[in-house]
This record gives structure tokens, sequence and C-alpha cells, in this order.
């Protein structure tokens, strides 16, 4: 009998959480992307729940934000080491933010210490939040690397590669992003594209 | 007994109520469109080489793709940039296997836009190699070279190396002997044989190795191509003694030694031609009696046999062509050359 009850509840439990996967939602990360109504100097950062579930738009709290300068000259490397990420060296700091909730236990009990956020304006420091590096200004036509560690949140969101495009006159035109995972040759397969495009 | 029951069933209860609503009633609903199901899906279609419905999908994905409004001055770039990327290179696979030069003209089209919108370096490198690939295939080698000049030229900024650098390298010596520069051709197949030189992996390396050496065949110098299969019989002979085979058994596996025993009759030297037809052997049993070789490497298999049985016919090798024969037949007993195998036989 014992056994019997033992195995509906394994099976049942097995039932739903292979329906859990099945929907396509095999991991829980953030992701960060830049807010639409940005202004082009000046992008706002905003880290969501995974991107299964992109459409509900869910929000993380941002527990600490680092932006970087991409060396181009050390960028991921191609071929076979091609997902190996930029070593730490290969990017300089320009921007760092960090959530300090109040140390006062009356004042965080009593809900008076300002909450994180989920979105970030490049270069501002909102309420409860500090800045470990002074924000330099952001430099068209260069690379940069936005990391975002979230807060009460497991893991890193993954990270955001962006550069400010200037238009035909030398201005700041707009800015472009890439999602951090998502290149051409992707991890997902371990074959590179480059295999199927031999010239022998 | 019955407390047991009842508690064990509220475990349950609370389990499957608590499950529901974590995972299959979570407010994910299927109606909104799903891009990355599509990408995904796209590329399973794309990598067991069905590109007119990986297109389809890829096509699709794109149509789902949030577009930027237009007064917006934020424009995420990874979905065109990889979306374009994998629809010229289908294009260009189907040019390739229905031979309709057309088809080269989307891809080219697609390879331009998603070079457009690459903002990594990585992604920059990939895009330009499929341009210059597609450009290469329809015979515009000047506009081919410069491509392959540029993903080059940007090695030491954007920092890929490696077995992308050699098949880059290789192309670009490949495209200078199209266009009749047999000298700048040369001097890109030394650099490229001094890259590979001392390479340990046979895996990543003996393919290019090969195509070195006969493209020093195809400059006429001898002397070089012989230096270059050495070193790759080298890497074979390692390979051999290696028992871990594993994934390696691709294709690769038996039809680069195959390729370089048949290098070897060509240049009219039997002895090194059996030399590496004995490994390749070697390389068959551990591969075809352990298993290792997946479903893509079939038809690689069964043709190097095939051939290698023909090969030791034509070597007057007939109790080894007997061999590769009957090892075909024991393998392969649904093989298209079955019936010319049985009768090979049945002549000896």
């Amino acid at each position: 009998m014992k056994n019997r009850i033992g195995i509906a509840l394994i099976a049942r439990i097995g039932i739903l959480i292979s329906c859990f996967f099945a929907v396509g939602c095999s991991y829980l990360s953030g992701y960060i992307t830049i807010d639409s109504r940005s202004k082009v100097m000046k992008p706002t950062f905003c880290v969501y729940l995974d991107r299964c579930f992109r459409h509900h738009q869910e929000r993380l709290d941002i527990e600490t934000i680092t932006v970087s300068k991409v060396r181009r000259s050390s960028e991921e490397k191609k071929g076979w080491e091609s997902y190996s990420p930029a070593r730490s060296e290969d990017m300089n700091k320009v921007w760092y933010l960090e959530y300090k909730p109040s140390n006062n236990f009356i004042k965080r009990l009593l809900r008076l210490s300002p909450s994180p956020l989920s979105c970030l304006v490049y270069g501002e420091v909102p309420p409860g939040y500090e800045e470990g590096m002074k924000a330099q200004p952001l430099e068209p036509e260069e690379l940069y690397s936005v990391l975002i560690n979230t807060y009460n949140y497991p893991g890193d969101a993954e990270s955001l590669r962006f550069i400010i495009r200037l238009d035909a006159t030398g201005s700041p035109e707009r800015v472009e992003y890439h999602l951090g995972s998502f290149f051409i040759t992707h991890r997902r397969y371990s074959v590179s594209p480059q295999n199927d495009l031999k010239l022998y | 007994m019955s407390i047991l029951r009842i508690l064990i069933g509220s475990v349950i209860g609370v389990l499957t109520v608590g499950l529901l609503g974590c995972g299959c009633l979570y407010p994910f609903t299927p109606q909104s469109p799903n891009l990355y199901a599509d990408v995904y899906k796209a590329n399973d279609l794309r990598y067991s080489g069905k590109y007119e419905a990986a297109i389809a999908e890829y096509e699709q994905a794109l149509e789902k793709h949030p577009r930027s409004s237009a007064d917006t001055k934020v424009i995420n770039v990874s979905f065109p940039t990889f979306l374009k990327y994998h629809i010229a290179f289908c294009y260009a696979k189907l040019a390739e296997a229905n031979g309709d030069v057309s088809l080269y003209v989307k891809a080219e089209a697609a390879a331009r836009e998603s070079y457009k919108t690459a903002i990594l370096s990585r992604d920059q490198a990939d895009v330009l190699y499929l341009w210059g690939y597609i450009l290469f295939k329809q015979g515009r080698y000047a506009e081919a070279f410069s491509k392959f000049e540029e993903l080059i030229d940007a090695a030491p900024q954007s920092g890929f190396r490696g077995h992308f650098l050699e098949e880059a390298m290789y192309a670009l010596g490949k495209t200078y002997l199209e266009l009749g520069d047999t000298t700048a051709a040369g001097q890109i197949f030394a650099q490229l044989e001094a890259m590979i030189h001392g390479a340990d992996s046979y895996f990543h390396t003996a393919g290019v190795m090969c195509a070195l050496g006969k493209a020093y065949l195809e400059l006429g110098d001898e002397a070089a191509a012989l230096r270059v299969f050495a070193q790759l019989e080298g890497l074979i002979e390692i390979e051999l003694q290696d028992d871990f085979l594993g994934w390696d058994a691709e294709g690769i596996f038996a039809k680069i030694p195959y390729d370089l025993g048949k290098a070897y009759l060509e240049l009219g030297d039997e002895a090194a031609a059996l030399r590496v037809f004995a490994q390749l052997e070697g390389l068959l049993k551990m591969a075809l009696q352990g298993g290792f070789v997946g479903p893509d490497a079939e038809q690689i298999y069964e043709e190097v046999v095939y051939g290698l049985g023909k090969a030791y016919l034509e070597l007057d090798e007939e109790a080894a062509a007997r061999r590769m024969l009957a090892m075909l037949l024991e393998h392969y007993s649904d093989s298209p050359h079955k019936a010319e195998v049985e009768r090979l036989l049945e002549k000896q």
C-alpha cells in the first residue's frame, strides 16, 4: 500500500514538473533591456524576469549595476574558444551603483527605507543607492557592457551590450543594444556554423 | 493506517496544488508569441538540414520580433542580426543543394542586412565569413576576397582565432588562387601552415590540413604538400592511439584519411597510400565496431568503406578489398552499392 502511494506521489510530481518544463520555461533568470523611451546619451536599464515570461514584464529589483566599456581587441574569442566570456580585465568600468538598504532595523521594519528599483537611468543615483564609481560620460560608437545583480532573487541577469550611434552630422542618434547570450554561434549547438561553410 | 493515508493524501494534495500554482497554471499564455520557441524550432530544422522549413520559421520569428516604434531611438539589434544570418545561411545551403543560383541573391541580401545590424565583433566575423562564402560560391571572387580580407584584418582587433581563423585563412588563399594570384595564395598558405604547425588536435585541424596539402598541389608545390600530408599522418597516428573516439566519430574522422590516401594515389605514391589506408582501416574498425558513428556520419562512413574497397581493388590488393566490401555489407546492409559489392565479392 505504502509503495503504491509512493509511486503515485512520485508519478504525479513528475508529471507536474514535466508540465512546467514543457511550456518552454527551463530556467528562470533575469534579463536586461534598455527602455524604449530612454534618452540616447542616458539610457535607462531595466531588469525583468526570464524572457519566457517577457510579455508579463515582471520586473526584478536591481541590487548592483556595472557598466563597462568593452575593449574591442579583447571581445569574446572566436573559433573553438568562441564561448569563453570576455575577461574582466578587458572591461573598463565606467559606472557602478549599489543598493544599500538602511541599517536601521525600525526603518526597515516600518518600510521607511527606500525600496530597490527595477529601472535605473545611467548616471543617476536614486534614494537607497550609493555610487561605487561615478558615471563617466558615455562615448558614441564605443561598445559598452551592462551587468546587473538582482536583489532578493537568485542568480544574475544575463548581460547586455549597447552602442550609441551617430548620425551623418556626427550627433548621437540612437542606441543599439544586443542581448547578452544571443549570439549567431549559439552555445545550444556545439558545432560552429563554419563547419558547414567549408570551401574544401 | 487511515490517519497515515489521510496524511499522505494531504501531502499529495498540497504538492499538487502548489505545483499547479507554480508550474502549469503559472500565468504563461501561449497566445502571446514566444519568439524564442520559434528560434529554437528554426535552429533545430536548420541543423537537421531542412533549410526551406527553417527559413519559414526564421521569417516567422522575424515577424514576431517586437518592432521598435518609429519614434524610438532605442533599437534591439539581437534578433535581426541573428535571424537574417541564419536566413542567409539557409538560402546559401539551399542554393548549393538545388543548384539554383538565384537563391544566392537572397542569401546575400540577408547577409548584408545581418551585417548592418551586428554590433558585436564576433557576430560581425560570422557574417563576414558567410558573406564571403556566398560571393565565392557565385564566382564573384574579387568581392569574396574583400570580405575574407576584412575578416582577417580584423582578427587582431576582434581577437578571433583558432579553427575559425584557419578556415578564414584557407578561404582567403583559395580566393587568391581563383583570382590567379598564385604568389599571394602561396604566402597565405604558408602563413596557414605556420599557424597549424604542431597541432595536436586531429578533429580541429585535420580538415584544413588536408585541404592545405591539396591546395599546395594546385600551386604545383609538391614538396610543401608532402610536408603537410606527413604532419597529417602523424595526427592520424595520434588519433589511432586514443581509445576514446566518442563524439569525434563524425564524418571528418574517416573522410580525411580517405582523402589523404587518394591524394597520395594521385601523386603516384602507392606505398604512402597503402600506409594511410591501413591507418584508415584501423580507424574504421574502431568506429564501426565500437558503435561510435552517429546518424549524421553514417552516409560518409558508408561511402568511405565502399571507396576504400574500390581503391584496394585498383591497387590489386584483393584480400584488403574483400575485407572492406564485407565490412560494407556487414554494417550497411541497405547500401545502394550492395548489389555491386555482392557481384564483386562473387567475382573474386
